[in-house]
């Protein structure tokens, strides 16, 4: 009531109230219109899937509004993708904009490098703001990053300007058969991550993107499962931790007070390497906390299986038991709630690799 | 008259402040020098960050220990993924301005350097350092405290 009074009868503050909320209502400029993910198939459909070791090609449609001045920016767009595709390196960004004279001109965009810091992210990279502040947006597992890239052209934007963009983001999607949503983000050189939204926007995919052909398990990070490990890329001098999440379906083994994690470690020629079976605090599962049904244990593998010097664990098969091995809850279990199909009831485990990509 | 005297209230006012104002002259010239860092001790691991997540709580580091030994050598106790992985020789870049630690396990032809950082964190003194002992992708960031002799 009182700025209103102070404003009301005095006609310079007036005056000035009214430019400061013009100045914030101009600021108003970046926005993404549209995403697509979906790829041309080999019977010349579109579907949000490629096969393994193909390139897939991502397009963002979008539009600026831009009411004030901008000299020398940079347009920036981040994409959110499994780490295993390795966008910094494979992943090509170009773009087409209106603002170029010849619109039609596919211009490029370049990796941001990591010393290269955006203007407001608090001295954060932009990978890192990005990962802090949106996460991996409705994915479940953590093993996704945020790749930045910049127009290499400086533009001068002014005022009035109603530019239209198109950028494409050309990837290959790796050996790895994997379902996640993918995230996209587009800022400019100017703003750098403010916490402004107007110069901002970020938008994941409505549906999840599939990769399909390869060999070995399907990563899903698009989806609540039984078992998660993580980190995805691991190796035996790592320290892995692997959960069980007893509340994400019906299940016996989540009211047990006690969870055991059972594994078998293998080389690469399949050889058992190590049988940990026991019920033991080395194999009893932690529980995150009292607000959920998360159950963990973390280990160095190595360490884990007692591996010889000189040998190295290829994959794990593994199972979530009670402490007499009555309940388990295995892939078979896990792929019945998921799919929603019948549990073939061959309480097959859960498999997990050691890899590095 | 009457602004003579507001004039005069004032200069009142304003004058413990005016009088109360000196400059203080330094005569003595200050030379500040960098202390020596001494790393000699046994390091405790106390915090192990994993791709920026603590995850110092799912499980018992604490039994690692790293121990620099005033002669130059090294020894590990109740090893966990590192740098190296056998005893040797180690060496700090500088003493003042300590920022990489170089570890030469014995046998060994070159020495592993790691960069690390030595702050004052509630008082004591810790070794920040960063590994990727398994997938390169993993970075662990270790965080060592001087084990106390009692």
């Amino acid at each position: 009531m009182r700025k209103k009074y102070i404003i009301n009868n005095k006609p310079h503050l007036k005056r000035i109230f009214t430019v400061v909320v013009v100045i914030l209502v101009l600021i108003g400029c970046v926005f993404i219109d549209s995403v697509s993910i979906l790829q041309v198939q080999e019977d010349g459909t579109e579907a949000a899937r490629a096969k393994v070791n193909t390139e897939a090609t991502f397009t963002i449609k979008g539009s600026i509004t831009c009411q004030e001045d901008h000299n020398d920016v940079r347009f920036v767009v981040s994409f959110l993708a499994p780490k295993s595709w390795n966008v910094r390196q494979n992943g090509t960004v170009t773009y087409v904009t209106t603002l170029h004279t010849d619109q039609d001109e596919v211009l490029p965009m370049r990796v941001i490098p990591e010393s290269s810091l955006p203007k407001n992210g608090g001295g954060r990279t932009w990978g890192e703001a990005l990962i802090q502040d949106y996460g991996v947006g409705p994915n479940v597992l953590n093993d996704m990053e945020w790749v930045s890239f910049e127009t290499v052209d400086k533009w001068e934007i002014y005022n009035g300007d109603k530019p239209q963009y198109t950028i494409y983001i050309k990837t290959n999607v790796g050996d790895q058969n994997l379902k996640a949503y993918l995230g996209f983000f587009v800022n400019h050189t100017d703003d750098g991550i403010s916490t402004s939204a107007d110069h901002k926007k970020i938008k994941f995919s409505d549906e999840y993107f599939e990769v399909y052909g390869g060999v070995g398990q399907i990563i899903d990070f698009a989806n609540e499962h039984f078992n998660k490990a993580q980190p995805l890329a691991s190796l035996q001098d790592d320290f892995v931790t692997f959960s069980f999440n007893g509340g994400v379906y019906a299940n016996n083994l989540t009211s047990e007070d006690e969870v055991y994690f059972e594994a078998q470690a293998y080389d690469a020629n399949d050889v058992l390497i190590a049988d940990i079976s026991e019920k033991t605090s080395k194999t009893l599962m932690v529980r995150e906390s009292q607000y959920n049904e998360v159950r963990n244990l973390t280990f160095w593998p190595a360490q884990f299986f007692n591996v010889a010097e000189g040998v190295t664990i290829s994959y794990i098969k593994y199972v979530f038991t009670n402490r007499d091995g009555s309940i388990l809850i295995t892939q078979s279990d896990d792929d019945a709630v998921v799919n929603e199909v019948p549990n073939d009831g061959l309480n097959r485990p859960f498999v997990f690799e050691f890899l590095c990509y | 008259m009457k602004s003579i005297f507001k004039i005069f209230l004032l200069l009142i006012f304003i004058f413990p402040f005016i009088s109360s104002c000196d400059t203080f002259k330094d005569s003595e010239v200050h030379v500040y020098e960098e202390s020596l860092k001494n790393l000699d001790g046994s390091w405790q691991l106390k915090t192990v960050i994993r791709n920026n997540i603590d995850i110092t709580h799912m499980m018992d580091f604490s039994q690692f220990r790293l121990n620099l030994n005033s002669d130059g050598r090294y020894t590990i106790e109740n090893y966990l993924p590192f740098a190296v992985k056998q005893n040797g020789e180690w060496a700090i870049d500088d003493p003042k301005y300590p920022f990489n630690l170089s570890l030469k396990e014995a046998g060994a032809m070159e020495a592993v350097v790691i960069k690390i950082n030595y702050p004052i964190v509630a008082g004591k003194r810790i070794i920040e350092m960063s590994l990727s002992p398994g997938c390169y992708q993993n970075i662990y960031e270790y965080v060592f405290e001087k084990v106390e002799l009692n």
